[in-house]
C-alpha cells in the first residue's frame, strides 16, 4: 500500500485491470479443472460429444481402471524413489557445500567457488555426460537419474547467502563455550536454517517428481520408468504403448481411452497440488534470494 | 668463500621458508580439517559429474564408435565441426532454435512485466493473493503435464477447441501437428506456464520503488497510467534491463524438454531445436562425436553470450550476475 487515498474507486483503469487479472487467473486454472471434468466424465456421456465445460455427472471408471490395472504403481513407486532418494542426496551434498563454501576466508575458497560456478556457465553436455554415467555403470540404475546435477549451483548459491546472513557471533558463542564444528553446524546452524533447507529442499523435490528427459535417457527399463515418462507415452505414442504395454492394450483400446489419459494426469499432479502451499509460502523468498545473491 | 657460503645459506634459508609454509599450511588444513572434509564429497561430485564431461567434449575431436572406451577414438582434428556446419539438418535446427527463442523473447520477455504491473495497481490484498496463487501454479508442473493439457484442449478428435468448433460446423484444425501453428504452440504454452512465476522479481523489484516518488507523483497530479509510466516503469528498468540481457544470453536454448514432450514427425521442421537435435543425432542415431561437436558449439556460444551480456550488463547498469 502507497499510503494514498483508500477510496476504491471504480475506474476504468481499475475495471480493465480486475478483468485482465482475473482472466489470467481462469486461464491458468482452468485447464486443470478441464482435465478433471474428463477424467470423471462417465462413458455414455463421452460418446454423445462435447463439449464438456464443467462437470456435470460424475463417475471415477476411469480412475478404477487405472487402480485395476496396477501398472501406474509400478511408475508411481519410481517416481516416488527418484523424488525421495534424489532430494536426500542433493539436500545432503548441497548443504555440505554450500556451508563450506559460507566460510570465505577458508584458504582456497576462491579456487573452490570459481571451479563450482564455472560450471552453471560451461557443460559437458549431453553425450559426455551419457558416456561418463555408462561408463560408470550407472545406465539403468536410478542413481544416474538421482546423480545428474547432484548439486543444483544456482540452489547451492541461494542456500549459501543464507548462510553467510547469519551472523557469525552466533558461532563464535557456541565455539567459545567449548562447541566443535560439526555441533555448530548440526546442532545450531541446520536448525534455525530449516526453512530455507525445506524451500531448496521442494525445490530439488519437484524437479524430481517432475523431470521427463533424465529417466528418458538413462533408464531402460519399462518398470523403472518413473510416472513423467509413462505418462508422455500415454499421452502421445498410444499405439506405441498398445503394442508394449500388453496388459495396458486393453485399457488403450477400451472407449474411456481420453478419461484415462486425463486421469493419468489428474494422478501425477496430486502430489504437486499437495505441497503447493508450502511451496508457495517459501518460493518467492527463494527466487528472490537467488536473483539477488546468484 | 664468503659469497658461497652466504648462498648455500640463503638456499638453506629458503629450502627452510618453503619447508614451514608447507608445514604451517599442513597445520592450516589440520586446523580446519572438518571445513575440508564436508567438501570433500561437493567437490567429488563437481569433478566426476561435471568436470569429467567437460573433458569427455574431446570425443567432438575424434572419430568415435560406440563401443570404444571413453576418449578412444581416432583423432580428426576438426572435421566433425566441418560436418556440423554442412549439415542440413543442423543449420535447420540451429534456425529453429534462434527463431523460436526469438519469438519467446518478444511475446514472453514482456508478459510477466505487464503482468507484475498489473499485480502491483490490485489494491484488495486477498485478490492479489489468490490472483498470484492461481498464475504460479502452472510453473510447479511438468511440461509433460502440459502436454497433457494440449492434448485436451488441442487434439484434433476430441479437444475442446475442436469440440466447440464443431457446434459452430467449422471443420477441426490440427493444432499440435501443423507446421503453421506449432511454434506459436511453443511460445504461448511457455508463456502460460512461467509468466506468472517470472513477474515475481518484477514485483519485488516495484516493491523496492521509492514511495516518496508516487506522493510527489500524486501531488503533480498524475493519474495511474502516468504513475506507471513515468515511476514505475522507469524505476524498475534498470531490472528489466538486466533480465533481458540475460535472457538473450540464453537464445541457443529453446526449450529442451518442452520440444521433446511436444514434437512429433509432422512439424519436425519447425520445431526441431539444437539440443533434440543432439538427443536424436547422438542417443537416437549413436553419432557420439557428431552430436558432441554440435554441443559444444552450443556450449561455447552460450558462454561467450552469456559473460558478454553480464559484461554488457556491469557496465550499462553496474550491476551483474557474478
Amino acid at each position: 500500500m502507497r499510503g494514498k487515498s483508500k477510496r476504491r474507486k471504480i475506474t476504468l483503469f481499475n475495471i480493465v485491470n480486475y478483468t485482465l487479472l482475473f482472466l489470467f487467473g481462469v486461464s491458468a486454472l482452468y485447464p486443470f479443472l478441464y482435465i478433471l471434468t474428463i477424467s470423471l466424465l462417465p462413458l455414455e456421456e463421452y460418446l454423445k460429444g462435447g463439449p464438456f465445460l464443467f462437470p456435470r455427472n460424475i463417475s471415477f471408471e476411469a480412475y478404477t481402471h487405472i487402480l485395476r490395472n496396477g501398472n501406474i504403481f509400478l511408475s508411481f513407486k519410481s517416481s516416488v524413489i527418484i523424488t525421495v532418494l534424489g532430494t536426500f542426496t542433493n539436500l545432503f551434498l548441497t548443504i555440505l557445500c554450500a556451508y563450506a563454501m559460507s566460510k570465505t576466508k577458508l584458504k582456497g575458497y576462491k579456487f573452490f567457488i570459481n571451479m563450482i560456478i564455472f560450471t552453471m556457465y560451461f557443460k559437458g553436455g549431453l553425450i559426455p555426460s551419457y558416456m561418463l554415467m555408462r561408463s560408470l555403470g550407472l545406465i539403468d540404475t536410478y542413481w544416474a537419474v538421482i546423480l545428474t546435477g547432484g548439486i543444483s549451483t544456482y540452489n547451492m548459491l541461494v542456500l549459501r547467502s543464507f548462510f553467510l546472513n547469519i551472523p557469525g557471533s552466533l558461532e563464535e558463542a557456541a565455539i567459545i563455550d567449548g562447541a566443535t564444528e560439526p555441533y555448530v553446524l548440526f546442532k545450531i546452524i541446520l536448525p534455525i536454517s530449516l526453512p530455507a533447507i525445506a524451500t531448496i529442499g521442494l525445490f530439488y523435490a519437484v524437479g524430481h517428481w517432475n523431470s521427463y528427459f533424465t529417466p528418458l535417457i538413462y533408464l531402460n527399463s519399462r518398470k523403472k520408468w518413473p510416472l513423467q515418462v509413462i505418462l508422455r507415452e500415454i499421452l502421445f505414442e498410444s499405439t506405441e504403448s498398445m503394442r508394449t504395454m500388453g496388459e495396458a492394450t486393453e485399457l488403450q483400446k477400451s472407449a474411456i481411452g481420453p478419461q484415462l489419459k486425463m486421469a493419468t494426469v489428474i494422478v501425477t499432479i496430486i502430489p504437486i497440488t499437495l505441497v503447493y502451499p508450502f511451496l508457495q509460502k517459501h518460493f518467492t523468498k527463494g527466487v528472490l534470494i537467488g536473483a539477488i545473491k546468484a | 668463500m664468503d659469497i658461497v657460503q652466504a648462498k648455500k645459506n640463503r638456499k638453506q634459508n629458503r629450502n627452510q621458508d618453503r619447508l614451514d609454509s608447507c608445514k604451517n599450511l599442513l597445520r592450516y588444513i589440520w586446523k580446519k580439517k572438518f571445513m575440508y572434509s564436508i567438501l570433500i564429497l561437493p567437490l567429488l561430485y563437481y569433478i566426476i559429474f561435471e568436470y569429467i564431461p567437460i573433458y569427455g567434449i574431446l570425443i567432438a575431436f575424434q572419430d568415435y564408435a560406440p563401443g570404444k572406451p571413453f576418449i578412444g577414438g581416432e583423432w580428426i582434428g576438426f572435421k566433425n565441426f566441418e560436418l556440423v556446419f554442412k549439415s542440413k539438418p543442423f543449420m535447420e535446427a540451429l534456425r529453429n532454435t534462434i527463431l523460436i527463442s526469438f519469438y519467446k523473447i518478444i511475446w514472453g520477455f514482456p508478459f510477466p512485466i505487464t503482468i507484475a504491473l498489473l499485480l502491483n495497481e490490485v489494491r484488495s490484498n486477498k485478490f492479489k493473493r489468490i490472483t498470484q496463487t492461481a498464475i504460479y501454479f502452472p510453473h510447479f508442473v511438468s511440461w509433460v503435464i502440459v502436454g497433457g493439457i494440449i492434448v485436451s484442449f488441442f487434439s484434433i478428435n476430441d479437444g475442446l477447441v475442436n469440440q466447440i468448433l464443431k457446434q459452430f460446423s467449422v471443420k477441426p484444425i490440427n493444432i499440435m501437428s501443423n507446421p503453421k501453428y506449432f511454434r506459436s504452440l511453443l511460445v504461448i504454452s511457455s508463456m502460460w506456464k512461467e509468466a506468472g512465476m517470472q513477474s515475481i522479481i518484477y514485483l519485488a523489484a516495484i516493491a523496492g520503488v521509492d514511495v516518496q516518488v508516487y506522493e510527489a507523483a500524486i501531488i503533480d497530479g498524475a493519474n495511474r497510467w502516468q504513475q506507471i509510466k513515468y515511476v514505475t516503469l522507469p524505476g524498475i528498468a534498470s531490472t528489466i534491463a538486466i533480465l533481458f540481457i540475460l535472457r538473450l544470453g540464453s537464445i541457443l536454448s529453446a526449450g529442451m524438454e518442452q520440444t521433446l514432450v511436444l514434437l512429433n514427425p509432422m512439424v519436425a521442421s519447425v520445431g526441431e531445436n539444437i539440443d533434440t537435435f543432439v538427443y536424436k543425432v547422438g542417443l537416437g542415431q549413436g553419432d557420439y562425436s557428431f552430436s558432441t561437436a554440435v554441443g559444444l558449439f552450443k556450449s561455447l556460444v552460450g558462454y561467450v553470450l552469456i559473460m558478454g551480456s553480464n559484461g554488457l550488463s556491469k557496465k550499462m547498469s553496474g550491476e551483474s550476475i557474478f
